[in-house]
């Protein structure tokens, strides 16, 4: 997470210094969300290949800053890991008196990981709303605090298996990601999340901290994976709703997957700017498409391009 | 101009200067405290409810969907009971046969839109029920289960999507009543019995999840007319007294009162038309207009500090949960594992690096010679270069993974140190005292290296035999294991130890310099009288050096507490009140800088936490002051200008 701040820093900076002497460089700034960041640093590299007239400055904390960003005109493109609240739509509304463009534009899934030497190798809906929150509102059932109490099928963790005596580490994103709501809503029936869920400031730093911690279990969006730790598959409850475990690569199979949204402060009857348009245009090219898919996402809505040629028209 | 004139001129100049920037400095402290106070004091300011005109056309119907309470086309207000077919806004219930109640779920045809009954999906669906008649119904859970509504006072879960299994939930007793008012977010709702309010909520039990009593409202007359719930989770009340009563859920208490304009109108029904503005509609067609002054702000200040029972908590408990960005969720500002998480890992962090500083500064100031001093002085205070962020960033990646299995060895460490230090102190003793000087110039510092180096080693060797021996392998797995300690990778530990090597340096630095500054005389003539360099130091150094040496101190206590990044990558931010310094801490500063960017402007979320920040400021505040005074009267007592 530092790391990658300190690189944006740095490019940020490289932008500067390089502004002035590519002219009157147009700059398109995104602000929100860190499940997306990867993706819109991707589009933008290419992007920039194709129109260096145009600055990319990607400012990521988290969903929760797109809102105000784009009501106060500081962002072109708010980027979100979920919509608009109702309380940030009637404050937008209330400061530019229209409600904002929201295009899905790629879809991604939030992915539960565990430690490499936890055998778990998959666990209920209702399990992880037993580990996570505070008040069970999805079973009732008691809280899950050690391992041994997870038992999941044929790989059982006995008492035996080293892991078993361990507690059970979660952790997640801070309030500021849209990540955290999701999974407050899907995951834990929109209950609390329980006080010892560690909150941390960015999906690297949960990977790492999984990576580390034997008796840790984390979630994160899916693009964030990567070998240093172990993938669950996520069951759901109830009968013939999906009970099959997903695969790897079906982020639209997922019990957990989410629109991502880029958005607009675009008023009715009124056009995009001329260098806005050219991202969405790329976006929805096949170059656009490309990277996304490389990047570990979904192709997002199919109405996407008819809404981008109205707003560019 | 003469030399002379010269410098009365200069002096005068800086003398004038030098007032000037402590008034700038005071007038921005001062300012700061103001502005600080003034955006969280809103906070305890009571709403009010004051008569308004016709809400301007601005809103259309379809920015209107924005703010409406989704249970809209409910049937609120106290009605007659239901019959069957009881239909809301999303689901129906057509009969109750042989204990299974039939039913059907209506969804909109498109993800997005607004239930209308035109175009929804309709699902139908058969609960077991043992209810013989149903008032009202619900989905929870996801659209999970069904929540069942008895008006006799009885209410019962039912499994949506396992119609044929034979699981019937229990039964559990709520408060009789005549209407049920669904609350957003659908964990609980309120029961309306003619006289009373009370509210209801899903709440986890040992037999599964149950609706229980959580708050009964108080009414000063009995209610004719409820409004619905809002998502701000206001409602309002109008009584037979002809008064009108704002109500929050979860404060029995009513915010607001006031008596409506005509004299006694027949109140027909009370809709919310804007987050703050309500209207009236009499039975004979006439509307009054409220608006509800500082709505969103209020909320009860004990809930601030003192244990509450939240919607879906079992007991009452001291909760740091914003709502953040989620709609109809209740907010949880309990500013107590907050403060918690700040004061014990700073004092956590002092009691590690306090007797090292000092010892230290000790040494450094009094007993080194100045040949040593010019080099050992600076490479300790280069540690106060490293921001922050770095030694958390170090801390992180090197110490966070080592650290469960190095518990034991640090225990070892901490016992052999003193250990060796008081065998050598024995064995060198008399040695030292009959030739101070030789010892303390040169040899001290060039045999102690060795042999603290050796007693670091040792104590290593002594924690892995305790783990080994004592515990089979680690001390926290055996812990975690055999008595139900739970730990956790980020945790206080982590925290006290990256704490405490960010106040080392502040505590040294200023120690030792008022150590070494203080008139030398009383020690010198202490020794020349043949007392011993301890001696000496305490009688001769300590009573100028212990002003300096407080101040010291609580500059290092102030910089722990206000420390931020340490405790942002290190603690986990786990809001939770407990001494174990295995587990995680959330102090303020932490959650000021996770929380602050994403709260929107003035609402109670933002002004809570510049409220904990206020605290923050008059804690740091607090301490100075008492450093203050302890430093002056040392100073009248000793005479030392410090």
């Amino acid at each position: 997470m530092l790391r990658r701040r300190l690189s944006l820093l740095v490019v940020q900076c490289a932008f500067l210094l390089t502004a002035p002497l590519a002219g009157a460089a147009e700059v398109l700034t995104f602000v929100g969300s860190d499940t997306m960041s990867r993706l819109i640093t991707a589009w933008g590299e290419e992007f920039r290949e194709q129109h260096p007239e145009i600055v990319v400055d990607i400012q990521v904390t988290g969903s929760a800053a797109a809102p105000p960003a784009l009501a106060e005109r500081v962002a072109n493109f708010g980027v979100m890991s979920r919509q608009f609240g109702e309380a940030e739509l009637v404050e937008f509304m209330g400061r530019r008196g229209f409600v904002p463009l929201g295009l899905i534009v790629a879809r991604d899934s939030l992915e539960v990981i565990v430690n490499q030497k936890n055998p778990a190798a998959s666990l209920s809906l209702e399990q992880l709303d037993r580990i996570f929150s505070q008040g069970r509102l999805c079973s009732g059932l008691p809280s899950l605090t050690h391992w041994y109490q997870i038992s999941h099928g044929k790989a059982d963790i006995d008492r035996e298996h080293p892991i078993s005596e361990r507690p059970i580490a979660a952790m997640g994103r801070t309030a500021v990601s849209g990540s955290y709501g999701f999974f407050k809503n899907r995951v834990l029936c929109g209950g609390d999340f329980h006080g010892r869920v560690a909150e941390l400031p960015g999906f690297a730093a949960i990977v790492r901290a999984v990576s580390q911690d034997s008796g840790a279990i984390g979630y994160v969006g899916s693009g964030f994976i990567d070998s240093s730790v172990k993938r669950v598959s996520i069951e759901t409850w109830g009968d013939g709703l999906g009970a099959e475990p997903v695969r790897p690569s079906a982020v639209l199979s997922s019990p957990l997957k989410r629109d991502l949204y880029l958005y607009l402060a675009v008023a009715p009857e009124q056009t995009a700017t001329a260098a806005e348009c050219a991202f969405l245009q790329f976006v929805s090219s096949i170059a656009g498409q490309e990277i996304l898919i490389q990047q570990g996402f979904a192709p997002g809505d199919l109405e996407v391009s008819g809404i981008i040629k109205n707003v560019c028209s | 101009m003469s030399a002379r004139n010269y410098r009365a001129w200069l002096d005068r100049i800086s003398e004038w200067l030098i007032r000037a920037t402590s008034i700038v400095i005071f007038l921005v402290t001062a300012g700061l405290f103001l502005q600080i106070a003034s955006t969280a004091l809103p906070l305890f300011e009571d709403p009010r409810i004051a008569p308004a005109h016709e809400k301007s056309a601005a809103v259309t119907p379809n920015q209107r969907l924005a703010w409406l309470p989704e249970s809209q086309n409910d049937e609120y207000g106290v009605v007659p009971a239901a019959k069957l077919p009881l239909v809301t806004s999303d689901l129906g219930i057509t009969s109750i046969e042989d204990g299974v109640a039939h039913g059907f779920l209506k969804a909109p045809a498109r993800p997005g839109e607004q239930p209308g009954l035109e175009n929804d999906a309709i699902t139908p669906f058969s609960v077991a029920t043992s209810l013989p008649s149903v008032s009202y119904a619900s989905t929870v859970a996801n659209g999970r289960y069904l929540a069942l509504f008895n008006k006799d006072g009885f209410f019962q879960l039912g499994n949506i999507h396992e119609s044929d299994s034979t699981t019937v939930f229990p039964v559990v007793d709520i408060p009789q009543h005549d209407a049920v008012l669904p609350t957003p977010g659908k964990r609980s709702w309120l029961l309306l019995a003619g006289h009373s309010i009370h509210q209801v909520h899903l709440q986890a039990s040992d037999d599964g999840l149950i609706a229980a009593p959580l708050l009964t409202y108080a009414l000063d007359s009995p209610a004719s007319v409820v409004s619905s719930v809002g998502l701000t989770r206001h409602f309002v009340v109008f009584d037979e007294a002809g008064h009108l009563s704002l109500f929050k859920l979860g404060q029995a208490k009513s915010r607001a009162k006031r008596r409506a304009a005509a004299s006694d109108p027949e109140i027909e029904k009370i809709e919310w038309r804007g987050p703050d503005y309500v209207e009236l509609f009499h039975v004979d067609g006439g509307i009054e207009r409220y608006r509800i002054d500082n709505l969103l702000n209020t909320l009860d200040v004990a809930d601030l500090f003192m244990p509450k029972r939240y919607e879906g908590y079992s007991e009452p408990t001291n909760t740091w949960q914003p709502k953040g960005s989620a709609d109809g969720v209740e907010s949880k500002y309990s500013l107590q594992p907050l403060l918690w998480g700040t004061v014990s890992s700073a004092l956590f962090a002092l009691i590690l690096s306090v007797p090292v500083a000092l010892g230290a500064a000790i040494y450094v100031g009094y007993f080194m010679t100045p040949a040593y001093r010019e080099v050992v002085k600076p490479v300790i205070e280069l540690l106060a270069a490293f921001p922050g962020v770095v030694i958390a960033g170090l801390a992180m990646l090197w110490l966070a993974p080592r650290l469960q299995g190095f518990v034991a060895e640090l225990i070892g460490i901490l016992i052999m140190i003193p250990v060796t230090v008081s065998i050598l102190a024995m064995l060198l003793g008399s040695r030292v005292r009959s030739r101070p000087g030789r010892y303390f110039s040169r040899r001290l510092p060039l045999l102690l290296i060795p042999v603290l180096c050796g007693s670091v080693y040792g104590g290593v060797w002594l924690g892995s035999l305790i783990d080994a021996h004592l515990f089979g392998g680690s001390v926290v797995d055996w812990f975690v294991a055999n008595r139900g300690v739970s730990v956790s990778y980020f945790n206080g530990l982590l925290v006290g130890l990256a704490l405490s090597i960010a106040t080392f340096p502040v505590i040294f630095s200023l120690a030792e310099e008022a150590i070494f500054s203080s008139p030398s005389g009383a020690a010198a003539g202490s020794l020349a009288l043949g007392a011993s360099p301890w001696r000496g130091f305490v009688d001769g150094v300590l009573p100028y050096a212990s002003p300096g040496i407080v101040a010291a101190l609580m500059l290092g206590l102030s910089r722990a507490i206000g420390e931020t990044m340490i405790l942002l990558l290190l603690s986990g931010n786990m809001p939770v009140q407990t001494a174990n310094l295995l587990e995680g801490v959330r102090s303020v500063g932490a959650t000021l800088a996770i929380e602050l960017p994403e709260a929107a402007v003035d609402s109670s979320h933002f002004r809570v936490l510049f409220l904990a920040a206020l605290i923050l400021f008059l804690l740091t505040f607090g301490i100075n002051t008492v450093a203050q005074i302890v430093k002056r009267r040392w100073r009248r007592r000793y005479g030392v200008a410090v």
